[in-house]
């Protein structure tokens, strides 16, 4: 970017501004890295912090796509649902003797049709995103009760399947590695591309980018799309991973996305996201249930703990922020 | 937005005051006549009791979130208040053998949490929908670790369950209750400077600030109302159950959210309406209790529910789209 | 000058509806190359509506655009746009999260690459920089978001925005608005930089003064209709007010003499850090006091602390000789301070509420039996009171203040704000977007105010204004009051020198 020797420096103070929060984050990690490995002496081995990795992919996978949601100014409480939709869908073909392939094609057509339904109604009937969402999502439960009767899914494992959930490549587990895949392709695309972009414009400013000629109304319905095909890759993962698909399944997915995408940084008002902080915000949270199951702590806590860390990250950023404004 | 020139166009039209919960109303009664003509059973003066009281539980809590919703804000973490009110009622009667001390505690809980809810949003400034989000994770937690071993019971003193299974004037006592409590809530909201201010908070925070109003004050109050309204709901269901399940009360911010909207207020903030909260609380009640009579699966709610929160909702947008664009 | 192959866009016989509303009934309109055309009228006269159609964000209901003698159909920004029509609005419209390059570029991004196309920042941040230099010597602050620099930088980049589409129109709706008055000769400069480059300009603004000596032609529009076409040189001030309202409006701005009585309001050391630093100011009754300066000078800062709207580090606040100890609006109100806020839509109104609601809002307690319950028939009879007395056009009391006009909203504002029985008034920019028949109103309230022994301060950065009505005028410069001037000392001059730190 500092291609001008006069900008570069004011560069480096925006980049230094960004990446506050990152940091503090990164050394939130360590902390809880190095109070742990004294406390636990089976936390810091590779298969311990691999396995939180591997735990963590599923609420990544949600957290991306939410992160850009989230930059629109908008939210998507449906992404747990659709987890289960599109998971539900892909299993219940292999039930039938459907070959992988379409079956894992209509898997990621359901999440992203979902996700389109969604941006439909956010843009063309003008409901707010929230009661939209929340709407699919009531649906979406409604509809995988009766499409189960209740009754999970199961006996779809074929052997392709299981590699998606449960494979190595590398040595390294094949949940970890799509996330990895997912971050680089979505990071690329959030920087560096147009529609990207438009994201940041139009959460930052609506108006802005409707007069400089910006199709808001398909923009709003692509970002929509992609949290769908995101929760549909993630529920096609954990499908396989679980070996069943319940009708719950997922459920409470959608908040624990926007914790980590808040805990990352990401504005709940739009125009400011950032994948990394996102990946490390869902780190982040199972590092805390990991924490805990290794302490012998309660389980019950993990619920707490999330719920105070929201609100002391965010907490933080608004004092760091007001004490900023005192300084100027 | 754009042109100051807009405001000066509005039409000349005297604006008629109306009565705003008008179609939903209908849509109501029609669910009403539907099934009474499709179920032999809907009529019966026990289910109608019954459709009642499945009704009040979200009712009350639809009238806290009536007012949250009304001042721009959101509480989703009156499920957990709920459950978690319910628990500290039945545990201080285990404790004391007095229902009204239990009562009491569980409503005390309520209005707690709710003052700690308005705390955080008003002087950390964090948006209404994240603090209620991690205080709704925060409470169910406690309430978890409360009851370690799944549920708080032990507490069905008759005193105590009169108060959900009892009757007065031939009305189950928590209908006569709630109806008591819509009484205050809609004097509160429609005739007092409390209600103006709201309103007028959720209208234009900042013009409300600059006109004197404790805009602060004011919303820490609104979210103690609304706990206090998720106790009172929680207490009286430890009531009717004898017992509180570590997950009583989960889901519940959706109902009374869908309650609130269903009946005409707005998400946006300014706009609400407490006789709506009923009717969309009825609604749902209806719904829930047509497809038992009907011997439908209850799955289906959830579906019907969310199609009619999104119909309700895009015809209000719609419509006021419409008078808006001048 | 006026030969017909110069014309570049033709509107003929637009009419535009809105609910209810005849918006623009069978204008025309014709632009020639390179000429800069005044669009002129009061609020409501159809003027941004008839701007909004020829940048594609309204679809006229009837009637034809030419573009160099073909019909066109513009039907979005991004047409409007590819057909050599660029816009600046009247708000503020750039994305305050990103960049300047980010902004200016925004909707038509460069990109580099096959099939996956990336955006070439390079390349857009070379050519933002090769715009600045043909209209500045300086670039700064281009990779900055926006929302971190200040007004006249973030016109600016909505300017440079404007040109770096490759147009041959330029429309600016209220370019000027936000704008001091040093800040406006920068813009007239530009505007006769496009014409040189035979670039057409609209220029829509309320301030008349500033047409003279800048535009060609200038077209005066009422009601929604095309009233007349004058050029600068056949035409003034008043002539053109007259064409706008349809009636003879004589004398500018008005200044009545009122006996000044003692003091009430006495600010002293007021500061709050890095805001505004050892403000000191008084009011007298029957005064009107004026507050100067440059956007970004700290005059709504100053007015705001003294009410306790934002915190301060320090200062004092006397009333009639007592101490105050203002720590919210509510304290000011009661020891008899109002103060209608700049910004009427955003902080002042509440336009979904009635106007009754609004106009009893700051003085509730008044209306309550005990200290809770309204008294809505003694509500509603004070709120028709202050409606007769101030003129309110509105069907009703009951009627949503969002579909007044701006006057009208103002004075339910006003109304108020008279409903707390103030001993001291502050008004911030009153009369910003209001049209002038409304304004004079406004100047009149303001008189019969003070005539009662009440005191003003005013803040406006309408100069002609201020120094109409004001009997001494504070000029604020960065933070501090740095001069105080008497009604006859102030001129337009002295007053500039001074708010632009040029004294030093």
């Amino acid at each position: 970017m500092n291609n001008s020797n006069t900008t570069a420096l004011e560069a480096t103070i925006k980049k230094n501004k960004i990446d506050r929060q990152l940091i503090g984050l990164v050394i939130f990690v360590a902390a809880i890295m190095v109070i742990m490995s004294i406390l636990s002496p089976s936390f810091l081995t590779a298969s311990n912090l691999t396995n939180v990795l591997r735990q963590s992919v599923f609420i990544m996978l949600l957290g991306f796509g939410m992160t850009f949601v989230l930059t629109t100014g908008g939210i998507d409480l449906s992404v747990g649902v659709v987890m289960a939709l599109s998971g539900g869908m892909t299993g219940w073909l292999l039930s039938f003797n459907v070959n992988i392939v379409p079956a894992l094609i209509a898997g990621f057509a359901m999440g992203t049709l979902v996700g389109a339904g969604n941006g439909l109604m956010v843009t063309k009937l003008r409901i707010t995103p929230f009661i939209a969402t929340l709407a699919t999502m009531s649906i979406g439960r409604g509809v995988m009760y009766v499409w189960t009767n209740s009754i999970p899914f199961r006996n779809y494992m074929v052997g392709g399947f299981r590699f998606l959930g449960q494979g190595n490549v590398l040595g390294l587990q094949f949940p970890i590695i799509v996330a990895i895949i997912a971050f680089i392709v979505l990071q690329f695309v959030f920087r560096k591309t147009r529609f990207g972009r438009h994201v940041t414009a139009f959460g930052s400013n609506n108006e802005s980018a409707k007069i400089s000629g910006i199709n808001t109304d398909r923009l709003q319905i692509k970002v929509y799309a992609l949290s769908g095909f995101m929760a549909a890759l993630s529920g096609i993962i954990l499908a396989s991973r679980l070996e069943t698909v319940h009708p719950e399944m997922g459920k409470g997915y959608e908040l624990d996305a926007i914790a980590a995408a808040i805990i990352g940084g990401t504005s709940l008002t739009g125009g400011k996201g950032s994948l990394i902080g996102t990946a490390l915000g869902a780190f982040i949270i199972y590092l805390i249930s990991n924490a805990i199951n290794l302490l012998n702590v309660d389980p019950d806590w993990e619920t707490i703990v999330k719920g105070i860390l929201i609100l002391v990250v965010v907490g933080v950023e608004f004092l760091s922020h007001s004490a900023n404004k005192r300084k100027l | 937005m754009m042109a100051t020139e807009k405001a000066l166009k509005g039409r000349p039209s005297v604006h008629k005051k109306k009565f705003d919960e008008l179609g939903i109303l209908i849509v109501a009664i029609a669910l009403f006549i539907f099934l009474s003509i499709a179920s032999p059973h809907f009529l019966k003066f026990t289910n109608i009791q019954n459709l009642l009281l499945q009704s009040v539980f979200v009712m009350l809590v639809g009238f806290g979130m009536t007012f949250v919703l009304t001042i721009g804000g959101i509480d989703l973490s009156v499920g957990s208040i709920l459950g978690f009110s319910g628990a500290t009622c039945g545990l201080m009667i285990i404790a004391t053998g007095s229902a009204a001390a239990g009562v009491l505690t569980g409503l005390v809980t309520g209005v707690g949490f709710g003052f700690l809810n308005g705390i955080l949003i008003t002087k950390l400034k964090i948006a209404p929908f994240l603090v209620t989000f991690a205080m709704n994770s925060v409470i169910r937690g406690i309430l978890l670790l409360t009851s370690s071993n799944g549920s708080v019971s032990g507490f069905g003193i008759d005193d105590f369950t009169w108060l959900s299974q009892g009757y007065a004037i031939g009305l189950p006592v928590p209908v006569i209750i709630t109806i008591i409590v819509f009484v205050i809530l809609l004097f509160l909201f429609k005739f007092t400077s409390f209600g103006r201010y709201i309103t007028a908070i959720g209208s234009n925070k900042q013009a409300a600030f600059l006109s004197g109003v404790s805009t602060n004050r004011i919303t820490v109050i609104v979210y103690m109302l609304s706990g206090l309204m998720a106790a009172l709901s929680g207490v009286l269901l430890a009531a009717r159950m004898s017992s509180v399940p570590s997950e009583l009360g989960a889901g519940y911010e959706m109902d009374a959210i869908a309650a609130a909207v269903i009946g005409g207020t707005s998400m946006a903030g300014g706009k609400g309406s407490i006789i709506g909260a009923i009717i969309g609380a009825m609604i749902l009640g209806m719904i829930s209790n047509g497809l038992d009579l009907l011997s439908v699966n209850q799955f289906y709610r959830q579906i019907i529910v969310g199609i009619i929160i999104v119909v309700a909702v895009a015809l209000e947008r719609l419509t006021s789209l419409k008078s808006e664009k001048v | 000058m006026s030969q017909n192959s110069n014309v570049f866009v033709e509107m003929n016989g637009i009419t535009k509806i809105f609910p209810g509303v005849k918006a623009l009934d069978d204008v025309s309109l014709t632009v020639r190359r390179g000429e800069v055309l005044a669009l002129v009228g009061e609020n409501g006269a159809g003027k941004s509506t008839l701007m909004k159609i020829l940048s594609g964000l309204y679809h006229p209901d009837e009637g034809e655009i030419k573009i160099d003698g073909k019909a066109v159909h513009i039907t979005d920004p991004k047409r409007a746009q590819e057909l050599g029509i660029s816009t600046i609005f009247q708000e503020p419209s750039l994305a305050p999260h990103l960049t300047a390059v980010q902004n200016i570029y925004l909707g038509r991004e460069l990109t580099r690459g096959k099939g996956i196309r990336t955006l070439d920042e390079k390349r857009m941040l070379q050519e933002t920089q090769d715009l600045y230099s043909k209209f500045f010597s300086t670039l700064g602050d281009v990779q900055v978001p926006v929302s971190e620099l200040g007004a006249l930088k973030n016109r600016v980049i909505e300017i440079v925005k404007a040109l770096s589409i490759q147009c041959s129109l330029v429309i600016m709706d209220e370019p000027t608005a936000a704008l001091a008055e040093h800040e406006r000769e920068v813009l007239f400069d530009f505007v006769k930089m496009l014409k040189e480059q035979n670039i057409a300009v609209i220029y829509i603004t309320h301030h008349l003064r500033e047409l003279f000596g800048l535009v060609d032609r200038i077209v005066v529009m009422r009601d929604g209709q095309y009233v007349a076409e004058v050029t600068s040189e056949e035409t003034d001030v008043d002539d053109l007010v007259s064409k706008m309202v349809g009636r003879q409006i004589t004398n500018y701005v008005v200044k009545e003499t009122v006996p000044i009585g003692e003091e009430i309001l006495n600010v002293t050391n007021l500061t709050r850090k890095g805001v505004i630093e050892d403000i000191a100011l008084h009011v007298r009754k029957g005064e009107i006091v004026g507050l100067a300066g440059l956007a970004g000078a700290g005059r709504t800062e100053t007015v705001r602390a003294i009410v306790g709207a934002d915190p301060i580090d320090s200062g004092e606040v006397v009333m009639e000789g007592k101490k105050l100890h203002i720590k919210t609006p509510q304290d000011a109100i009661d020891a008899g301070i109002g103060m209608l806020p700049e910004n009427r839509k955003l902080q002042g109104a509440l336009i979904d509420m009635d106007v009754k609601d609004n106009i009893t809002l700051a003085n509730l307690d008044e209306v309550l039996a005990g200290n809770f319950v309204l008294k809505k028939p003694k509500e509603d009879k004070i709120a028709k009171e202050y409606v007769e007395r101030l003129g309110v056009k509105t069907p009703s009391i009951f009627q949503k203040v969002r579909s007044l006009s701006g006057g009208n909203q103002q004075k339910v504002i006003l109304a108020k704000w008279l409903f707390t029985n103030p001993k001291v008034l502050i008004f911030d920019e009153p009369t910003q977007g209001i049209d002038i028949g409304a304004k004079h109103e406004i100047y009149n309230l303001i008189a019969d105010f003070v005539k009662n022994g009440g005191g003003i301060l005013l803040v406006s950065s309408e100069l002609p204004e201020l120094m109409g009505l004001a009997d001494r005028i504070y000029v604020m410069h960065e933070g501090r009051i740095v001069h105080e001037f008497t009604h006859e000392e102030a001129t337009e001059e002295n007053i500039t020198l001074y708010a632009s730190g040029g004294h030093e």
